[in-house]
């Protein structure tokens, strides 16, 4: 038996974070979303919760990489080295669509790189979309 | 005191200028001392001649009357032969006395002397004869009684005068040569030492101007180090400064954009939520009239689209404000990869495309040959094209237009011309029309004010200038001034 997968999205700007999970709701994607709008609370959740992530619970992390606290490298860094969460995927979702800071994401280890278009219709469309791939997307069973 | 330059000149040339003299000094004695023992020795030669010349003639006088003598006495023929013979051989030392006393001046002597001579010699040859015609007793006679004895006399005295007088000017032509020789040997060795101190004080200077031109050198090179380091502090704090401001411009663009996204996306989230509003006072206004105030109707109708128009307008605009930031400040990053670009090809083809705008404004834009540079290719296109589409872009609606690209080689560097006979800019706009998002004159055509701003940007990135000039009404110019090789530093920054 499966566990759905839980979609952490870690967004500084609250505005985005409704955007981000209306239009994901919008392409029918019902899964549990939690935000979290600093580095710090993402990764006490990720590590320290009981049944949480590194005990097994499937999770997909949005991550946004200008935070208040912390780099959001940082946080793919730290969660692609831990033994436990490195199959976890991560959709980096974030205004910089600079060529250097995409192609660090993506030697982190980051699964997918989505640059947030301004242009409302696009950015409604690219999210649509990866709520497309996130209901095809298999989430490795992390407790082995 | 470091000594100048035009002082070491003056001197150095100075000393050159005693030495030549005084050579020309030496060459001149030499040939004036050189004439002078000529002229001596020719009189010399002159005298002895005349010696030698007066004492022979004499000697053949007293042999002739020794002969005389003896004729008289024994009529030998032989005697007679003597005198004879005598009459021819005076002839030679006579010529040769003549010709060394007229040189000399002693004509007068010589006179004397030749008239003494021709008298004696003429009486011992009609003595001479009257013994061979017989009378033998005549001319015996003849012998002692005529002055002969007296002109004898005076002709030795006379010769022993000629001798005499030139003995001494022998001497004294001697003397002379010998006076030249020695002069002309003190000249010359004054000569000497003063082209040996002129030499020294030569060497002394040429001594002194090397240490200072070494110390120069020295101080030059140390001063270049010094500037050399304080440039590439300069450049390095300049470059440090410049990538302040990109990193800036960049994160500033960015976190413009995230707020932009939210006023984006939630007016849009309005219009979809608008639009269901419509649709439902559509409805109640049909089923219920009364419930529907114009007030409200007005509001979903017109008002709300027309707000949200407005924001979507200017969300639009800062968006492409952004993008154009953004864009000049990732141009400012990238690195430049030079290689030789034939720019007369490469421009037409730039204009080509603009060639369709060019004849809709009927306008002709003329690429002159234009040399090639080294230079990055993506700026240089970047460059011309924003240069010859503004020239396209404003020209004058009635008249034919005129855009002429031509360059002008200025050493290391080449001076590209963009000319157009388009509105022109204002005088005070000129200066503006390089900033950001600032456009001049008639705002009727499309443009956010960021092409030149980001030409002018690429230009000095490659170590260039830009300058316009323009004649409101009649015309603008452009001029670019390109390195013919985009430097090696340049190419290395970043």
């Amino acid at each position: 038996m499966t566990q759905p997968v839980t979609i952490i999205m870690i967004e500084d700007d609250e505005g985005h974070a409704l955007l981000i999970e209306k239009n994901i709701r919008r392409a029918g994607i019902y899964n549990e979303i939690k935000h979290f709008t600093d580095g710090t609370s993402a990764l006490n959740f990720i590590y320290d919760t009981k049944d949480g992530p590194l005990s097994g619970l499937p999770v997909l992390i949005l991550l946004d990489l200008n935070l208040p606290d912390m780099s959001g490298t940082d946080i793919l860094a730290k969660v692609k080295n831990e033994e436990g969460l490195k199959r976890t995927p991560i959709v980096v979702l974030t205004t910089t669509d600079d060529k250097v800071e995409i192609q660090r994401c993506y030697d982190l280890g980051c699964n997918v790189y989505i640059t947030k278009p301004v242009n409302y219709d696009s950015f409604a469309t690219a999210i649509r979309q990866l709520g497309l791939f996130l209901a095809v997307i298999q989430v490795p069973d992390t407790a082995e | 005191m470091p000594f100048s330059r035009r002082l070491y000149g003056a001197i150095s040339l100075s000393l050159i200028t005693a030495g030549f003299l005084i050579l020309a000094l030496l060459v001149f004695a030499s040939l004036w001392f050189s004439n002078q023992i000529r002229v001596h020795n020719h009189q010399v030669v002159l005298n002895e001649s005349a010696i030698s010349s007066a004492n022979s003639a004499l000697a053949l006088i007293e042999r002739t009357e020794a002969a005389r003598r003896g004729f008289l006495l024994r009529q030998t023929e032989g005697y007679a032969r003597v005198v004879d013979m005598a009459q021819d051989q005076i002839k030679e030392p006579l010529g040769k006395l003549k010709n060394a006393l007229t040189t000399l001046g002693l004509g007068d002597l010589y006179t004397t002397a030749e008239t003494l001579t021709d008298r004696r010699m003429a009486e011992i040859d009609a003595s001479i004869q009257m013994v061979r015609s017989g009378d033998l007793e005549g001319a015996r006679n003849a012998f002692g009684q005529t002055d002969g004895q007296a002109d004898l006399v005076s002709l030795r005295k006379t010769i022993a005068d000629i001798v005499g007088q030139e003995e001494a000017e022998l001497q004294g032509g001697l003397d002379r040569a010998a006076n030249s020789a020695q002069y002309f040997f003190i000249t010359a060795v004054l000569v000497v030492i003063v082209m040996l101190a002129l030499a020294v004080a030569f060497y002394f200077l040429i001594r002194r101007y090397t240490a200072e031109l070494n110390s120069s050198a020295a101080e030059l090179e140390r001063l270049n180090l010094g500037l050399e380091d304080a440039v590439q502090e300069r450049t390095a704090d300049l470059q440090h400064a410049n990538s302040e401001i990109q990193r800036y411009a960049y994160i500033v663009s960015h976190d413009l954009r995230s707020p932009l996204v939210n006023i984006m996306g939630f007016t849009s989230e309005l219009e979809t939520g608008l639009s269901d509003v419509q649709a439902m006072v559509a409805k109640i206004e049909e089923t219920d009239p009364e419930v529907v105030t114009p007030e409200a109707k007005v509001a979903v109708q017109t008002d709300w689209p027309e707000a949200i128009g407005f924001i979507r307008k200017a969300t639009d605009k800062m968006d492409r404000l952004i993008n154009a930031i953004l864009k000049l400040s990732r141009e400012g990053r990238r690195v430049f990869t030079p290689q030789r670009l034939s720019m007369t090809e490469f421009v037409t083809a730039l204009a080509d495309a603009t060639r369709h705008q060019a004849n809709e404004a009927d306008a002709e834009i003329k690429i002159e040959p234009l040399p090639d540079i080294i230079s990055d290719r993506v700026a240089i296109e970047q460059i011309f094209s924003n240069l010859i589409d503004n020239a396209v872009k404003y020209l004058k609606r009635n008249e034919a237009g005129l855009v002429k690209v031509s360059a002008k080689d200025l050493g290391r560097n080449i001076e590209f011309v963009v000319r157009d006979n388009g509105r022109g800019i204002q005088a005070n706009d000129l200066d503006r029309i390089f900033d950001l998002f600032r456009r001049s004159g008639v705002q009727d055509r499309p443009g956010e004010g960021i092409g030149l701003a980001h030409v002018r940007a690429v230009v000095r990135r490659l170590g260039g200038t830009i300058t316009c000039e323009s004649v409101l009404g009649e015309g603008t110019t452009f001029r670019v001034v390109l390195p013919k090789v985009l430097r090696h530093e340049e190419r290395e920054r970043e």
